[in-house]
């Protein structure tokens, strides 16, 4: 695309638009503030004044809480273990390095990859694309992408039904009580859930604020 | 409509695309900053999973050991069988020549961090005299405690011990006395001391004296049994076997018991005409045998109790044990109720009301009360009432009732206050804090999460600060109430006996 096709295609956005729900392509009028656009078939909100600002900034800010919540997430006692007068308590982060230190590299490493690492990068590149929109369309497009791979693979949830699974087969054998941690951890894994939910690619094109 | 026109690229949009609707919108697009107080909760309910987290850690604890014993960071540390908290760390000190444990405790056992506190490594042990620790077996290794005095001063360092504690958990108070003899014999820490066969001490040490010309043996005395060592007390060696062949006798087996034969220990005995309290530091001669005659003395000393103040006697009440015939639709029905009564100076006997009262509903003459091995026919005469409490006259005292209770230590109390619980005179008595105890119009309820039985009914109610007689503990059902002492009670009485 050569920069001045580009230019006349950002400085003369298209008076068009697709409905989020059912696809349908609508012309759009022009607007007062306060009034929307609505789909013709299904009724849903198609156009809105400051819609991409309010969109993003809801993504902005449930990845923030995401954010907060993950640091007691990974740092406060998850899980207490008492079997025959051994206790055992551990975070996320303390007990995924102790794995690396026994030697487990590998389950070690993905744990780590997978639980902590991923799902940190996915809630910063997300508050990065929802806050900072003075970015170049070209780092944007990059971000996009970096976000779109590896928030796959971000797979906190994953871990919560491990816990689960620990919970069922051990539970004859040992005593478990879930630490203050547990709680952070899953409202933090809701919290990212709404956060990625809640963020609409098309809102960080928008220019009209 | 031209379908055509509209899919070719580039052709302006036809009226086939449609135009969306317009909707007034509700508010809510307006102002979109309210969003954040979703970051916002996220912050607080992260500040509160914090502070729930960090809620209940007490003081972190450093305590220094000469052997750690397989000690592992994450055991626990117990006290009274429970944890009251764990250790975040163990690791060598930087001169090689100790084990430095940190420990977090629990912020409920935070007070255990104090001077005087003792903490040792609890381990199995079978000794000749005792087995203990056989937990850590299986479970692991923990580090036991032992609080210092309640008043000590907070303390984070300490030294543990090598060997577990042998000393008594109340210890301040304690008598503690040196014997002198010319051999070991096996005498070793923690072996019992014993006063007609039941332990009143324990030994502390044993060593060779500075000019390493005899062996000094430190023993302590537990404070209610303080009285019983006098100037005139003599100490020998139980080894626990002793054995001698007559020929008339035949074979001759002394066993004191089984403990003693396998730790050995010290018996004491005290002469008839008790002499001067021993005090702490005294000096005795550990002799290697007893005296038969020994056994022979009988002197009799009120023994103290922990709870009170040193020197005070310990209240014996009387079981008493109320016997009635219940009238019933045909015939009768014997019933029983049983508590305790105090023996006073001049013959009365302090007890709740309902043990010296004939029963409402018996058969009259029926009601009888059996004490101290005699058996009394209660009749609306035979006791004086103040409220719930009463003043029983005996007619005639037996010598087994026990010393009476001098009036000189009895007085009325103010309101409530710190006080002791005396029952059985053979099994410990209860501590009462002011706190546990709700003034209600002169009665004192007792916080229903003590326990106390409904065996303790009628138990003589001592204070703490100076062992007087303060009350009579009155058990019904769930509740149970303390009475004060009434002086008019007691004073009408003394008046009523006198023509």
């Amino acid at each position: 695309m050569n920069s001045s096709a580009r230019d006349e295609f950002m400085s003369a956005p298209t008076d068009c638009k697709a409905c989020a729900h059912c696809g349908l392509i609508h012309r759009l009028p022009d607007l007062a503030p306060g009034e929307s656009a609505m789909c013709v078939r299904c009724g849903e909100v198609v156009h809105a004044p400051g819609w991409a600002r309010r969109s993003l900034r809801i993504t902005a800010s449930a990845a923030f809480g995401a954010l907060i919540l993950y640091v007691p997430a990974m740092l406060l006692p998850i899980l207490r273990i008492d079997r025959l007068g051994f206790h055992n308590e551990s975070s996320v982060l303390v007990g995924t390095i102790d794995i690396i230190r026994h030697g487990n590299w590998f389950v070690g490493g993905v744990v780590l990859l997978f639980s902590i690492v991923f799902p940190l990068i996915k809630l910063l590149l997300l508050l990065e694309l929802s806050l900072l929109r003075l970015m170049g369309e070209r780092s944007k497009a990059i971000t996009h992408t970096v976000l779109e791979h590896a928030g796959r693979w971000s797979m906190m949830d994953v871990m919560l039904l491990a816990f689960l699974v620990m919970l069922v087969k051990l539970g004859a054998l040992a005593e478990f009580t879930f630490g203050p941690g547990a709680v952070a951890f899953v409202l933090c894994v809701v919290m990212s859930i709404f956060a990625s939910s809640s963020f609409d690619p098309r809102a960080i094109w928008e220019t009209d604020g | 409509m031209n379908t055509d026109a509209a899919s070719r690229p580039g052709a302006t949009p036809t009226p086939s695309v449609p135009l969306a609707e317009v909707k007034t919108a509700t508010q809510r697009a307006a102002d979109t900053r309210w969003v954040w107080t979703l970051a916002g909760t996220c912050a607080l309910v992260a500040a509160l999973i914090v502070a729930w987290a960090f809620a209940g850690r007490g003081p972190e604890i450093r305590i220094r050991f000469m052997d750690g014993h397989d000690l592992k960071t994450g055991d626990a540390i117990k006290y009274r069988g429970i944890n009251v908290g764990e250790l975040v760390d163990v690791r060598l000190s930087e001169d090689l020549a100790s084990v430095e444990v940190r420990a977090r405790l629990l912020q409920s056992a935070a007070h255990l961090a104090r001077a005087g506190s003792r903490f040792w490594i609890e381990r199995p042990h079978v000794g000749l005299g005792q087995i203990r620790g056989l937990g850590t077996i299986v479970g692991g290794r923990y580090l036991a405690v032992l609080p210092g005095p309640d008043d000590a001063l907070p303390q984070l360092e300490f030294q543990g011990l090598e060997a577990p504690s042998d000393a008594v958990e109340n210890t301040e108070g304690g008598l503690e006395v040196i014997l002198d003899c010319d051999q070991r014999h096996g005498m070793q820490p923690g072996s019992p001391l014993t006063y007609r066969g039941v332990t009143v001490g324990s030994i502390i040490s044993v060593g060779l004296s500075t000019d390493a010309a005899r062996v000094e043996t430190r023993v302590r005395i537990e404070q209610q049994y303080a009285a019983l060592v006098r100037s005139n007390t003599v100490f020998w060696r139980a080894s626990g076997l002793d054995m001698s062949f007559g020929l008339f006798k035949g074979l001759e087996l002394d066993v004191e018991s089984l403990s003693t034969l396998a730790a050995g220990g010290v018996s004491l005995a005290t002469p008839a005409p008790p002499g001067a309290r021993a005090v702490t530091g005294q000096r005795f001669r550990l002799v290697d045998k007893s005296d038969p005659k020994w056994r022979e003395w009988a002197p009799q000393i009120a023994l103290g109790s922990t709870l009170l103040p040193e020197g005070a006697a310990r209240p014996t009440p009387a079981r008493v044990s109320l016997r009635w015939l219940e009238k019933q639709i045909i015939g009768s029905k014997v019933r029983q109720r049983g508590g305790w009564m105090l023996l006073l100076e001049g013959g009365t006997l302090l007890a709740p009301g309902d043990l010296v009262t004939p029963v409402e509903g018996s058969v009259d003459g029926s009601s009888v009360i059996a004490w101290a091995g005699r058996e009394d026919r209660l009749t609306p005469t035979s006791s004086v009432h103040s409220g719930e409490i009463a003043l029983f006259a005996a007619t005639e005292v037996p010598t087994s009732a026990g010393k009476p209770w001098p009036r000189s230590l009895i007085r009325t109390a103010a309101g409530p206050e710190d006080c002791a619980l005396f029952a059985d005179p053979v099994s410990p008595p209860v501590a009462l804090s002011t706190g546990r105890l709700a003034a209600d119009g002169g009665v004192w309820t007792i916080d229903p999460a003590v326990s106390l039985d409904t065996d303790w009914h009628g138990a003589a109610v001592v204070s703490r600060t100076d062992g007087k007689l303060i009350g009579t503990l009155v058990v019904q059902g769930q509740t149970r109430r303390i009475l004060p002492i009434d002086m008019g009670l007691l004073d009408g009485q003394s008046a009523m006996k006198a023509p």
